[in-house]
């Protein structure tokens, strides 16, 4: 989790740069080029990691398709491996997966010798309906408690409720996936234990998803509240004589927004993968448990194609969000659209 | 009389020892150099006559499926999980220093382009990063220790530049360099010390989300093998007596989530409690 809370993200750094003259076109199209390069980096990251060391795939995938069929001779291993391209050198490969990947040819699964988009297209439905439910929730509830917690710093119920998410965030996912499985399946018998359909069987996994993240959420944007709510602005308002719920919604949190809404951002490639613990704890089928027993059987194409999914989904969320950001802030767009009238 | 009271025991609250968190951590600590001495009932012991018995006064935590005490099997399954948890660490802690160190001090492209490689793993699910270097490097404690210390690695190395860069912005630094010492000396004899306080307090938040992402890990089976006890692995073997016996994934879960706690205090103490787990 603590990737997603150090306040270092690429974002802030280019946007100073970018300060005298340069115009809203130059910024929309830098972050592009920073998609683009996520994503090429996490390929190559990926492709590195799954190719690059000596483990043998097809030895392992022939060892248990043919376990109690007479075994495997080199001849049929060889076969194999050049089926796959997996016996040319490894920069070539890194080229050919690469503009297979652009073309959208995501490969064969190594395990069940199906395409991959097949494989992943079985998986997915039940993985977004997942991760849709999570943000569903972790939003609100997070933007609630952290309006809740920063209405009166340093009020009593301030100190209380600035220690939730602290407390959330020390307790595993997977344990607290369990612990919502126990209570509310087997003793209130109030959700199914496991493979309920629609609401009902989505509610407790969502649930358990969603708190890991809520927490983050909420420690990020009481912070900026509490930030927003020292600055003289306030004052003045306060001075004027507008009511605090007033300045509080309309004012504060208006401006304490902005790292909030960076964080759902990047939150969203880690509510995917999140989802390797929640599906495994709820027996979901899903991409999270693919990518989990695709990482067990060595299926390297489906590992590379769920990263990559992850990575594009990732970038993509925060490709959105920085294009949200001149609608957000009148300050960027006034800035960087300024010398150019 | 309470107005004089009061007002000075403000500031020496903050930086108050948690007594009750270092505590948990000295017990757990001991659990793992000493498993003996807390539980002496031998983890591996099987009693067909006590199987999955609820916790009393006998088997504090209860019995698993084949009668061993369970209480038992997490004090000895402290080593195990502290052992990988810390493994990473130090793995986390040896690269992030470097990459920070480098980075921080020479600056220019070095710099850069270190950082532009550190922001794109910062931005990456750190759990992704995991299982990618688990497929590449098999299963085991020792490959799991390495697969979560190198996904930690990004965060650490950002604040290990930022302390590097503080320092080295100070009077002294600049002094030294005046004086002609040569750039690897500064590095290490001034810069580096300067640098430990604030690195520790991360260590030891650092450590809690490592003790988090081991145990996730070992629960989904890329850890230790079942035999050996160790936290997330118990948590996950439990599972198949899920709704009869609950004790055997609660209680080792909330073993852990006390460790989680109490690293989170000692790191926010140390930090003087600047720095919050989240």
């Amino acid at each position: 989790m603590a990737e997603a809370l150090t306040p270092g993200r690429p974002g802030p750094a280019p946007a100073r740069r970018a300060a005298p003259g340069r115009s809203l076109a130059a910024y929309l199209l830098r972050r592009c080029g920073y998609f683009a390069v996520v994503v090429l980096a996490v390929y190559t990251l990926s492709f590195l990691l799954l190719y690059a060391l000596p483990s043998d795939p097809v030895a392992l995938m022939l060892e248990r398709r043919s376990s109690g069929a007479g075994g495997s001779s080199p001849e049929r291993l060889e076969a194999l491996r050049a089926q796959y391209g997996l016996d040319r050198p490894l920069p070539e490969r890194y080229a050919e997966t690469l503009g297979r990947l652009l073309t959208g040819d995501l490969g064969t699964s190594f395990q069940s010798g199906r395409p991959v988009p097949e494989v992943l297209a079985a998986a997915a439905p039940s993985t977004i309906a997942l991760a849709a439910a999570a943000l569903a929730i972790a939003l609100p509830l997070s933007a609630a408690l952290a309006l809740a917690t920063s209405w009166r710093p340093g009020g009593r119920l301030h100190r209380i409720l600035v220690n939730v998410p602290a407390l959330i965030a020390g307790i595993p996912a997977f344990w607290l996936g369990l612990l919502l499985l126990q209570v509310f399946s087997f003793q209130l018998r109030w959700a199914p234990s496991t493979g309920g359909t629609g609401a009902s069987g989505l509610a407790l996994p969502a649930l358990a998803l969603a708190l890991p993240v809520t927490a983050v959420l909420t420690a990020v944007l009481v912070r900026s509240l509490d930030e927003v709510q020292r600055a003289g602005f306030v004052e003045l308002l306060r001075a004027r004589g507008l009511p605090w719920h007033r300045i509080y919604l309309h004012h504060v949190a208006r401006n304490a927004l902005l790292p909030f809404v960076t964080l759902v951002g990047l939150t969203v490639g880690g509510v995917l993968v999140g989802t390797v613990i929640t599906e495994t704890v709820f027996a979901r089928a899903g991409l999270g448990r693919l990518l989990a027993s695709a990482v067990q059987t060595q299926d390297a194409p489906v590992v590379l194609a769920i990263a990559m999914l992850a990575a594009v989904v990732f970038a993509a969320a925060n490709l959105a969000v920085d294009l949200l950001y001149p609608v957000l802030d009148p300050r960027l767009r006034r800035r960087q659209g300024g010398k150019h009238p | 009389m309470t107005t004089t009271t009061s007002t000075p025991a403000r500031p020496r609250r903050r930086t108050a020892v948690p007594w009750t968190a270092a505590a948990v951590l000295a017990l757990i600590g001991l659990a793992a150099l000493a498993p003996g001495l807390i539980a002496p009932a031998d983890p591996f012991a099987e009693d067909i006559t006590a199987r999955l018995l609820p916790p009393s006064a006998a088997h504090l935590f209860g019995t698993d499926e084949l009668g061993r005490d369970l209480f038992s099997r997490v004090v000895h399954g402290a080593r195990t999980s502290l052992a990988t948890a810390l493994l990473a660490l130090a793995f986390a802690l040896a690269l992030s220093l470097l990459i920070g160190l480098l980075a921080g001090y020479l600056g220019g492209p070095l710099d850069r382009a270190l950082m532009a490689a550190v922001d794109v793993l910062l931005a990456l699910p750190s759990l992704l990063i995991s299982l990618l270097i688990v497929f590449a490097l098999g299963t085991g404690p020792v490959e799991l220790a390495i697969a979560v210390g190198l996904a930690s690695v990004p965060a650490f190395a950002r604040v290990t530049r930022a302390e590097v860069l503080r320092i080295s912005s100070q009077p002294f630094v600049e002094a030294a360099r005046g004086y002609g010492l040569a750039r690897h000396r500064i590095l290490l004899r001034h810069v580096l010390p300067h640098a430990r306080g604030p690195i520790t307090a991360l260590s030891a938040l650092e450590l809690a989300t490592i003790v988090l992402s081991v145990s996730a890990l070992s629960f989904l089976g890329y850890g230790t093998r079942p035999p050996d006890p160790e936290w997330g692995n118990l948590i996950a073997e439990g599972r198949a007596h899920f709704a009869t016996a609950w004790w055997l994934t609660a209680l080792p879960g909330v073993v852990l989530v006390c460790l989680v706690l109490a690293l989170h205090r000692v790191g926010r103490a140390l930090g003087g409690g600047k720095a919050g787990p989240v």
